[in-house]
């Protein structure tokens, strides 16, 4: 039991620690969540009010976009 | 979110896009009663759900901003690195008027693309441009077609959601940005001369009124009983457009914001 126990809170570190390493420089698109001076990779917007049909990424290119989190609860 | 709506208020004309996603499972009908009663000014783009690949924080409310290219510049909580984050902004919007590139050439042509949003001048630059090792020409005919395929949708997108006086004015903005681009120019001028058909002309009367209502509850210059009458009233008068049924729904959310208070 207490054998188990250890091993579940020592599974999350042991994936981290699998997870392949992450290319560094700004020009490279790379997987997972972008950094800070990372290029985010091209991903699509959910359904939204007050846009204009634009929902990808790459659509806002050349235009700075201040996303902002939040909730109604 | 106060400050991002602010921001959309006065960077928006120079160019920054705000994006306000709401990720506690709020869904789209119910979200307009809620902005009607809690934040009444906002105009910006609200989003449901997640899902943008960046590094997040510890909850909400969390703030990221995405450069001209594509690159996090930052991130964080709003009310953190608040010179910094407006710094950024300013110099991302220098670059919407200067354009930007490795090179004078691409530089230019952003500014065309972007800065003066004068599609047929930056094709003009690019099919200048020679063939070269780097690609650059070639990127920079991908971006020139992705900002006219998105404009082009644009007028059928608002179209679609009953905002007719924004899809004329998104088909005045593309016929002004592709002119003396013949084929480009073509399109433009049929898909703006679609808003001259009887039909339509009903449905940007009634769109203009919608629109005089909303200016009026963003500027709080109407309480949202009044509003939501003036509005059941537009439905009434334009009875089995697609402009009339926005009016009601509209209605229907300044009703229940209404009730809420």
């Amino acid at each position: 039991m207490h054998v188990r126990f250890v091993l579940l809170l020592a599974l999350p570190s042991l994936v981290v620690a699998q997870a392949p390493r992450r290319e560094s420089g700004p020009d490279s698109a790379r997987q997972g969540p972008a950094q800070v001076g990372d290029k985010v990779a091209e991903f699509s917007f959910g359904p939204m009010l007050n846009g204009d049909g634009r929902r990808k990424l790459s659509e806002f290119r050349g235009q700075p976009i201040l996303i902002d989190f939040w909730g109604t609860h | 979110m106060p400050q991002a709506i602010e921001h959309d208020l006065d960077y928006r004309d120079r160019g920054l896009v705000v994006v306000l996603p709401e990720v506690q499972g709020a869904t789209l009908q119910s979200l307009p009663s809620f902005l009607f009663k809690v934040f009444p000014k906002l105009e910006a783009r609200v989003v449901r759900g997640g899902g943008v690949p960046i590094v997040m924080g510890r909850g909400i409310p969390y703030s990221a901003l995405i450069g001209v290219d594509g690159t996090l510049l930052w991130a964080g909580h709003p009310s953190s690195g608040g010179k910094e984050r407006d710094a950024c902004i300013e110099a991302e919007l220098k670059k919407v008027a200067t354009g930007w590139g490795e090179s004078l050439a691409a530089k230019k042509v952003r500014a065309q693309l972007y800065g003066k949003q004068d599609l047929a001048e930056a094709k003009k630059l690019i099919d200048a441009l020679p063939d070269d090792p780097d690609a650059e020409r070639q990127a920079l005919q991908g971006e020139l077609a992705v900002a006219h395929a998105w404009r082009v949708r644009a007028v059928q997108a608002l179209r679609d959601e009953a905002r007719f006086v924004e899809s004329k004015q998104a088909a005045q903005a593309l016929k002004k940005s592709v002119a003396g681009e013949p084929e480009w120019e073509t399109e433009a001028t049929q898909l703006l001369a679609d808003f001259d058909a009887e039909a339509m002309t009903k449905e940007l009367a009634a769109a203009k009124k919608v629109d005089v209502v909303l200016r009026a509850v963003r500027g709080k210059k109407v309480k949202l009983d009044v509003a939501e009458r003036r509005l059941r009233a537009v439905a009434k008068s334009a009875a089995g457009t697609a402009a009339g049924t926005r009016a009601e729904q509209l209605a229907d959310a300044l009703a229940a914001a209404d009730k809420k208070r």
